[in-house]
């Protein structure tokens, strides 16, 4: 009686701190911050020693694969400071122009080139948004749909290999980095065209964007203009589909060659202007990388707690294959509406991924439909992280950008939903020569 | 004699202006410079030549560590870390800088925490004169010196950021709430 009075209490204490935390987070406080804080509470109330915290913050960050992670972060800067995401954009419009709003869907295929070098959906949509949105601004659209419309493009950023999230997931499941690349390339792909047909409707309708004529030779011109942007693509795919490298030595590799492209090829990156790429790199490094120890730690306090059983048992409760997976996509696109998708990744993916392959879905599959619904969470309210970094390069308010990322969420769930019913999709391309 | 001696005053002052415009800065660059590297060199050497120093895969691990905490700091100073401020931005002025202060006081008690157990581990692995792996003379609590320091760094940006808050309320300025990450 005594045990299930106390019992009770704790259980009152923890709902206690958590909505401490939720009322701080909607405060502003830091996400760093309210997690930090959560896991302090949540010490005082169980039996977690915040030695813990101290042991994590080494260890939860020192894996030889994590640093992929600022690698991938630095190719994207690389990238644009050498002017390659600007010569890819122009071929992407060269090539799509001649369509009505193709200079938007110009927009969303440069991102998922952009995304296929570097591996962040914030660095996607702050580099080709910085480009084109002034483009299309000046090209006819609406400047509040072409912000939506770089947000939105941002998000195959971590679907399209290389992702830093993917490299996230397969350190916390123990699945391989190289498998869940390629398990991304045909989904990452579909989200692409998806949100392109979005852009063409919308365009079409409301009469947006001036057409121009197509011409082989031009976009040869721009193709061959672009070729260091190939290049590097080229190197990530077969880094990780031939096995010989690492992702963390792809990255590696794709720093190497970005960086001689940017000094010696197209001259656009000085060595004095270099340290203010690397400063960039680090800075958000520094907003990542922190997000992950903490990240750890809550997830391990979530494992103490039993919440894998509790939403375990919710959702086998629900039914059949269908209806679980159902479950943890809707849990999957509701955090992601709230927080950061490492966090999400880091909290949830150890928890629903058992369930889920426990129902038979294959765990590379899994990942697949995890990580495009967390990437969905980029672009939905209130915590859309691509919606607040296209508010900061445009300067339009990031309330008003809401609803013209409408038609993109919607492209965005209708390929999310082909995605997680549709297996082959993801793992044909495993199947046919994953390195794992 | 007066302008010798706004001279000698002046120098140390600059010095501590540049530490602290940029200490970060430089170690971010440091760090970041010698991991990506240590990584491009070392695949590069494996792939052409077959050979590869054993220390390739732990100094930069341990190197992401001082990118990681002393980048934690410098999003402090810069007040990017992310959040939600949507809310925050509607509110009362003086309710803005209940927030600014609450914001610092969280960030202190979390920091004291890490400091204290982060601290723990740096001198376990002195005590235990742990070696970096594959190295016999780099130690590994050089690099796990990185986690308090860092904290240590965010503590002292987040009393600068804190003063200059105070300073712009009493002058009722705006706040920076709303820092760009492009800028």
């Amino acid at each position: 009686m005594v045990e299930t009075a106390s019992l009770f209490t704790e259980t009152q204490l923890i709902v206690a701190v958590s909505l401490a935390a939720t009322l701080i987070f909607i405060l502003g406080v830091p996400i760093f911050v309210v997690i930090g804080m959560w896991i302090i509470g949540i010490s005082l109330v169980i039996d977690f020693t915040l030695a813990n915290l101290g042991v994590t913050l080494f260890t939860g960050l020192s894996f030889f694969g994590l640093l992929a992670l600022p690698l991938f972060i630095l190719t994207g800067d690389l990238i644009n400071a050498a002017g390659i995401a600007k010569r890819m954009s122009d071929f992407a419009y060269s090539v799509l122009g001649w369509l009505r709003g193709g200079l938007g869907m110009a927009t969303i295929g440069a991102c998922g080139l952009f995304a296929a070098i570097s591996g962040s959906n914030a660095g996607t949509t702050a580099t080709i948004g910085s480009i084109m949105h002034p483009e299309m601004k000046e090209g006819g659209y609406d400047e509040r749909f072409a912000a939506a419309t770089a947000a939105a493009g941002g998000t195959v950023g971590i679907i399209i290999p290389p992702s830093i999230i993917f490299i996230v997931y397969g350190f916390l499941l123990n699945l391989p980095i190289s498998d869940l690349f390629i398990g991304g390339m045909l989904p990452g792909a579909l989200m692409v065209l998806a949100m392109m047909t979005a852009c063409f409707l919308v365009s079409y309708i409301r009469g947006w964007g001036h057409v121009i004529k197509f011409s082989v030779v031009n976009s040869g011109k721009l193709a061959l203009k672009a070729y260091l942007g190939f290049i590097a693509i080229g190197l990530v795919i077969y880094g990780i589909y031939s096995g010989a490298f690492s992702p963390t030595e792809a990255a590696g590799m794709t720093v190497g060659f970005c960086l001689v492209a940017g000094v010696v090829i197209t001259r656009e990156i000085s060595l004095r202007k270099l340290p203010d790429v690397l400063l960039r790199s680090g800075q958000i490094t520094g907003i990542l990388a922190p997000l992950i120890a903490v990240s750890v730690v809550m997830q391990q306090i979530l494992s103490l707690l039993g919440a894998g059983e509790v939403i375990g048992s919710w959702l086998t409760g629900l039914g059949g294959y269908y209806t679980i997976l159902l479950g943890c996509m809707g849990m999957v696109l509701f955090a992601g509406m709230v927080l950061e998708s490492l966090p999400v990744t880091i909290i949830l993916a150890p928890i629903l991924s058992p369930i889920a392959v426990g129902m038979g879905v294959d765990p590379v599959h899994f990942a697949v439909i995890f990580l495009v619904g967390a990437a969905i969470g980029f672009v939905t309210p209130p915590f859309g992280l691509n919606l607040y970094v296209a508010s900061s390069i445009t300067g339009i308010p990031y309330f008003r950008l809401l609803g013209y990322t409408i038609p993109y969420l919607i492209a965005l769930l209708s390929a999310w939903f082909i995605i997680a019913f549709w297996p082959p999709l993801t793992m044909f391309m495993v199947n046919f020569g994953g390195a794992g | 004699m007066a302008d010798t001696t706004s001279v000698t005053t002046s120098l140390p002052i600059k010095l501590l202006r540049w530490v602290d415009n940029n200490l970060e800065k430089t170690v971010i660059l440091i760090t970041y410079s010698a991991m990506a590297g240590i990584i491009c060199v070392e695949v590069i050497r494996r792939f052409a030549f077959n050979v590869q120093a054993p220390w390739s895969t732990s100094v930069p691990v341990l190197l992401f560590l001082w990118v990681t905490w002393i980048g934690a700091a410098y999003n402090v100073r810069q007040r990017t870390h992310l959040s939600l401020n949507e809310v925050r931005l509607r509110l009362p002025y003086t309710a803005q800088f209940c927030c600014l202060i609450l914001d610092a006081v969280l960030w202190i008690i979390f920091a004291a925490i890490v400091i204290v157990f982060s601290t723990e581990q740096v001198t376990l692995a002195y005590d235990n004169f742990a070696f970096v792996d594959g190295t016999d003379n780099i130690m590994q609590w050089w690099f796990y010196l990185a986690t308090p320091l860092g904290w240590a760094l965010i503590v002292y940006r987040v009393l600068e950021n804190l003063y200059e808050d105070w300073q712009a309320f009493r002058r009722r300025e705006p706040f920076n709430l709303q820092p760009s990450l492009l800028e």
